[in-house]
């Protein structure tokens, strides 16, 4: 056999078995005493250190294999097991009230307090009267103080980095999710709204939350005892103020 | 001091301990029980079990290997992670004041009781466009984006979606398969 030829058989068995792994399709699609045959046959042919190591891998993946095809047998066995196509059916013909009232039916919320204890106070008080004052804290990190810009969607235009077009496509989109949403709930949690996949997109979508919320299309509810800042639709009767909301995390996780 | 006194101080401390919230996640490893009060910790557990269970909560323990009872190995216990829950689930209408709309428990009981039928794993495509059938694209995204931060959901870098820490410890898969197996045909959209 040619090395090239072994070496493509190889790593096809390879390629097949993290297919199966990584996918976690049915395990038992994999013949594994026909793959160890088929290394064992290989096995005399290997010259390299390369071609040892890439039946060494060969073979831990079979065991994974194996590993796999015994959790899938305990899983079949244990009560939890439904067929994935009866499941499927049962969505599929199920109203979204009816899937609401299954989940609630199955839901146990974790309790847990969420209010500052006398400790994290002092705790927090030590750590502010410990901090560097922002501009120090720049000075010695670049050696030279950092001036406030505005980076005003006129700019943005004028650095080719946003179109008018594109720009307002994205305004009616947020505004579209945001009504949509606003019509079923009346509110909505800030942090979860502006939430997007990255910090780009978190920080885009607070941006044009801003510009909604200043058009008048919408208002912010502050509660500060629930330290909670909602959407809520606008009313004529409030008064207009200004709110400054600080999007300091390039993406939100538990805390803030 | 005398023990009752002593076992009332652990518990409340328990309790303490087991409320207050943290960084990441809620509830309290064990070993950080076994820190603070103590080595008979499991038996503080016990007694904190039996004064909540008056209020309708308990206490869910929750390993590697999935949900744990006092009596398993020490060494499983103190790794475990205890939480605090509801002892009974609630209705639709007590649950929407949670934040949850009725769109989003039905998107969470779908991915969670697909996931199941798939041994807890499959690739987000197949959730999504499951979803997709019931719900306007930008509130699938937005759906999985909340289950995902929330802990209910786990995406992994090979874009396949698993069952997360909370939902292991909030959601009773047994009755969710139960419950949607059990939804009548005249409940059913024709």
């Amino acid at each position: 056999m040619q090395a090239n030829e072994k070496i493509e058989k190889i790593l096809r068995i390879v390629e097949a078995l993290r297919a199966v792994i990584g996918r976690s399709s049915d395990p038992f699609n994999v013949d594994v005493k026909g793959q160890i045959e088929a290394l064992k046959r290989l096995l005399p042919e290997w010259e390299t250190l390369d071609e040892i190591l890439m039946d060494v891998e060969a073979m831990a993946l079979l065991s994974k294999v194996v590993e796999l095809q015994e959790r899938w047998v305990r899983y079949q066995a244990s009560s939890l097991y439904v067929d994935p196509l009866l499941v499927e059916l049962k969505i599929t013909a199920s109203t979204v009230d009816r899937l609401a009232e299954v989940f609630a039916g199955s839901w146990h919320p974790i309790l847990k307090v969420e209010q500052i204890s006398k400790t994290e106070l002092m705790r927090s008080i030590n750590y502010w009267n410990g901090l560097t004052p922002l501009d120090r804290r720049y000075l010695e990190e670049f050696g030279q103080e950092r001036e406030l810009a505005t980076l005003d969607t006129r700019r943005l235009m004028e650095m080719k980095i946003l179109t008018e077009e594109e720009l307002n496509r994205r305004i009616e989109e947020v505004h579209r999710q945001l009504e949509s949403i606003l019509d079923i709930q009346g509110r909505v949690d800030y942090w979860d709204f502006i939430e997007g996949k990255d910090s780009n997109e978190t920080i885009s979508r607070a941006v044009i939350l801003s510009h909604i919320v200043s058009s008048g299309l919408a208002g912010i509810e502050i509660k500060p005892l629930e330290e909670k800042i909602y959407i809520v639709k606008q009313t004529s009767s409030r008064e207009p103020k200004s709110i400054a909301i600080t999007v300091n995390r390039p993406h939100r996780g538990e805390t803030r | 001091m005398s023990q009752e006194a002593d076992v009332a101080i652990k518990v409340k401390k328990a309790l303490q301990l087991m409320l207050t919230p943290k960084a990441r996640a809620p509830g309290v490893k064990g070993w950080e029980l076994k820190r603070a009060i103590g080595k008979d910790y499991y038996t503080i557990i016990e007694a904190l079990g039996a004064e909540l269970d008056k209020l309708g909560l308990t206490v869910k323990i929750v390993g590697e290997s999935g949900e744990l009872s006092l009596r398993a190995e020490p060494e499983q216990l103190d790794d475990a992670r205890y939480y605090i829950i509801f002892k009974e689930p609630l209705n639709v209408r007590e649950a929407s004041p949670s934040g949850m709309s009725i769109d989003d428990m039905a998107a969470l009981a779908v991915t969670l009781s697909y996931l199941t039928s798939k041994r807890g794993r499959a690739p987000a495509k197949e959730v999504e466009k499951m979803l997709r059938e019931k719900l306007p694209k930008w509130k699938v995204e937005w759906n999985m984006r909340r289950f995902i931060r929330k802990g209910y959901l786990l995406r992994s870098d090979d874009d396949t979606l698993a069952i997360g820490w909370r939902s292991l410890v909030e959601v009773d898969l047994k009755s969710l398969m139960t419950l949607l197996l059990a939804t009548p045909p005249k409940e059913q959209e024709p």
